[in-house]
């Protein structure tokens, strides 16, 4: 039917368009995964069939060809079965006590739906949600913004914050090889969070347990301005600057690091406490779900660890019980004042649930 | 031998299963004596404790969004509240030591009169308090004695009693604070409050609302290692709340406790009808953890060392020792004893003489009105004489349990007055000859005689040359 040069011309066109097909479609290596349309986040020319999808945002068009900006892509609810993890629900979401138990259905992060609704203290204030009551924009710890919180961009968290712009900050990331997370890029760094690593649960931390979660980069340091740079706590610190390090702010011990502290320490392993220590008995009575043995991980209130190969099961105490930010707040938002992951204001009053009884064993 | 595994069918190896189901047996038993013991240290310390308790813990009136008994009332995470890094009257709030929303505690105050800024906990123990309704506590006497005398309101009072009354004395904090700070305990730090020395914050439970069983909601914790059987008491244990931690225990059917204020029945603390310390701390093991026959203990106050103390060595009179054991504690009475109930044989232990008393039978653990910590209200009895450390008058305060002439001889004139027990009861150390040698003036008839400073001879760990006795 074909002759031999025939055969060849198809060959070859087929390699072309699979090469194509390589470039323009998601690699399995990159946020988008495989078989996911380009349609899906981009559009050419903002319009289809002359109007605006009812699913694309309304305020385009958006930069880099996109449907929607990253709220309104990362909007939703999750079942686990989702590709794109949603932060912000439109109606409650389940948080449950502390948002990692088997009925819930928020992230790591948590989700903005508070912060959006009346309690502005219990969100990051990112636009378009309202800004802080108290702090305007002004994090605490830190200095003032120069205007409000954005999820990306020169007031944001995620991507290049050297771009002043949100899109331009995370331009390519998605697409970006993050086989192997080494803060190189925004595409290659822990949750587009430019600089930081950490191991990224594939499923968010939907409904997590000893075994899926995330890793949190930590760092036993041995000053109050020792810091690393690739830490969770270190990338929260670009903001709330003296909740974390600086000279005189987290620590009043003689010798220039420990008890007593200042401020509660972050970037701290509590394997530098004695053997006997209420720490030791970490988690208390907060083991993620499926636990064994001594010493299990935490979801409610996880440690970080020098080591983000891969998730713990365990807790060693060699540089694996290193106190983070994010051991105690949720990145996005929580239903509790501050960001907490647990009702901690409500504790002992009205709730038994306290995280910080993780580590703090003996003050339950 | 191929490299396979043999595979052996279930029935053919009786004696592996059985192992296999002891050794199950075992790990069950094993798993769950491990989370019966895990479950037990978790058994809510803290919540259980004064400050945890979430109806009358801790609760700051300015600090509402916060639950009772939430650590936020005390500690202030990021040294600050809602980015705030100075309090409602302009005054620093953060960050300080420990995360505390005011500083610990001042160590350039170095006595008494105290501001209620030089230490955290008086600014809710205090008249001032933060906490929301305030906080009242009386001292021992009242509490736990009954008494109708009110010497004071809060723990701030206590310590400053100097304002009120000329002879008053009070623990004093820094000496407290340098004592601890030197001792080397792990959990004394430079930056630490003198309170916790003897409190663990955490753990002190409410005694106040459990006067009647105090030990069971003992406020403090032995601020050195104690083993006792396979359990390590100390710092981060409460002290007395186990039932060999109370006087009844520390040297059996010889603690006689003192009555009740205004009573003939019922016994310290708060007026429980045992009398044996079953519900009271054993405050002796307490309190000579510091106080005993070998620290050097300074006294700023005093201007001095305080007196060693010997509360458990059995001695004659005529042993040698650089530390007398005296015979309020373990050491016997030598002879006989002139006492007032319950410590007599028809009341009580059923014994009259080489009992062995409570700190608190006597001291104050904070402030008295009365010099060395002596208590306002002893063994049933208010003690309303002023009490002076260079007159006899401390015996108005002994007489609540010794019995002074008036008691010995039926005759209220001679109240206070101890000729009897010196001169003319049997076994009365000092002939009635050679007045001079004590008395300054000598001469006199009965009761007519210049008394002598009761302290010359009654004091922690001394014997009197002259009669060769053990006298305290």
């Amino acid at each position: 039917m074909f002759g031999g040069f025939e055969v060849f011309k198809y060959v070859k066109l087929l390699i072309v368009c699979s090469f194509l097909l390589c470039l323009v479609s998601a690699p399995s290596w990159s946020k988008i995964r495989d078989g996911i349309p380009c349609s899906s986040c981009h559009t050419m020319h903002y319009s289809q069939n002359g109007g605006v999808l009812s699913s694309w945002g309304k305020s385009g068009p958006y930069k880099a060809l996109v449907v929607n900006d990253c709220l309104g892509c990362h909007t939703g609810v999750n079942n686990g079965q989702n590709y794109t993890p949603y932060v912000y629900s439109t109606s409650e979401p389940l948080y449950g006590q502390t948002g990692t138990e088997s009925n819930t259905n928020t992230l790591a992060g948590g989700n903005f739906f508070w912060v959006a609704n009346g309690s502005d203290d219990k969100g990051h204030n990112v636009r378009p949600f309202p800004e802080d009551s108290v702090f305007g924009n002004t994090p605490p710890g830190g200095t003032a913004l120069s205007s409000q919180l954005s999820c990306a961009g020169a007031n944001g968290c995620h991507g290049d914050r050297s771009k002043q712009d949100e899109f331009e900050a995370i331009i390519g990331a998605h697409h970006a090889d993050d086989t192997t997370i080494d803060g190189k890029t925004v595409g290659s760094s822990y949750r587009f969070l430019l600089g930081i690593v950490g191991y990224e649960d594939p499923n968010w931390e939907y409904q997590p347990d000893v075994s899926h979660h995330n890793q949190y980069k930590g760092y036993d340091r041995a000053s109050e301005t020792d810091v690393d740079k690739s830490t969770i706590s270190y990338f929260c610190a670009e903001c709330h600057g003296y909740f974390h390090n600086g000279s005189g702010q987290i620590s009043d011990n003689s010798a220039g690091w420990g008890s007593p502290w200042l401020r509660h320490p972050t970037d701290y392993d509590m394997s530098n406490t004695g053997i006997n220590s209420e720490y030791r008995d970490y988690p208390g009575n907060y083991a993620a779900s499926g636990a064994s043995g001594s010493n299990p991980y935490s979801v409610i209130a996880p440690v970080g660890s020098e080591n983000v190969s891969a998730p713990k099961t365990n807790i060693t105490f060699q540089k694996d019980a290193i106190v983070t930010c994010i051991s105690c707040h949720r990145a996005h938002g929580s239903p509790y004042k501050h960001i907490l992951r647990w009702d901690y204001y409500g504790w002992p009053e009205k709730t038994n649930t306290n995280g910080c009884n993780a580590c703090h064993t003996s003050k339950d | 031998m191929d490299g396979q595994k043999k595979l052996i069918p279930m029935d053919a190896m009786p004696v592996t299963r059985q192992k296999t189901k002891f050794i199950s047996v075992l790990m069950a038993l094993f798993v769950f004596m491990y989370g019966w013991a895990v479950s037990f240290s978790w058994a809510g310390k803290y919540t259980d404790s004064a400050h945890g308790d979430k109806i009358f813990g801790v609760k700051r009136s300015a600090l509402s969004a916060y639950g009772r008994g939430n650590c936020g009332h005390c500690h202030l995470q990021h040294g600050s509240i809602e980015g705030q890094a100075i309090g409602p009257n302009s005054q620093a709030i953060g960050p300080n030591s420990f995360g505390l929303f005011a500083p610990n505690y001042n160590t350039n105050v170095t006595e008494s009169p105290y501001e209620a800024s030089d230490n955290i906990c008086f600014l809710c123990h205090g008249p001032s308090s933060y906490q929301s309704g305030g906080i009242t506590n009386y001292d021992y006497s009242k509490t736990f004695g009954g008494s109708s005398f009110v010497t004071v309101n809060t723990i701030f009072d206590a310590f400053n009693l100097k304002n009120l009354y000329t002879n008053s004395s009070y623990h004093d904090l820094y000496d407290i604070y340098s004592f601890a700070k030197n001792q080397g305990w792990s959990f004394f730090k430079d930056k630490s409050n003198p309170c916790v020395a003897c409190h663990n914050v955490h753990l002190a439970k409410l005694i106040k609302h459990n006067v009647q069983n105090a030990a069971d909601y003992s406020a403090v914790s032995l601020p050195v290692s104690k083993n006792i059987g396979n359990r390590q008491e100390g710092h981060n244990t409460l002290w007395g709340d186990d039932t060999d931690e109370r006087m009844s225990e520390l040297y059996p059917s010889h603690y006689q406790a003192p009555f009740y204020y205004s009573s003939q029945s019922t016994y310290e603390p708060g007026g429980v009808s045992d009398y044996t310390g079953q519900k009271m701390p054993d405050y002796v093991t307490f309190c000579t953890a510091c106080h005993n026959s070998t620290n050097e203990i300074y006294s700023t106050e005093l201007g001095r060392y305080l007196r060693k103390i010997d509360w458990y060595t059995i001695m004659n009179d005529g042993d040698s020792a650089e530390v007398y054991s005296d015979k309020h504690g373990r050491n016997p009475a030598s002879v006989i004893i002139y006492m007032k109930k319950p410590y007599v044989s028809t009341v009580g232990i059923g014994r009259d003489i080489n009992f062995i008393t409570s700190c608190t039978d006597c001291h104050e653990p904070h402030g008295s009105p009365n010099p060395f910590l002596l208590r306002s209200e002893v063994n049933g009895v208010i003690i309303s004489q002023q009490i002076n450390i260079d007159d006899n008058t401390i015996g108005y305060f002994c007489k609540a349990c010794h019995k002074d002439d008036a008691a010995l001889y039926g005759n209220s004139s001679l109240t206070n007055k101890w000729e009897g027990v010196h001169h003319i009861e049997y076994d009365a150390p000092y002939p009635r000859q050679h007045c001079k040698t004590c008395h300054d003036m000598g001469g006199g008839g009965m009761g007519g005689k210049p008394p002598i400073p009761c302290l010359k001879c009654h004091k922690h760990g001394y014997k009197d040359s002259l009669s060769g006795r053990i006298c305290f």
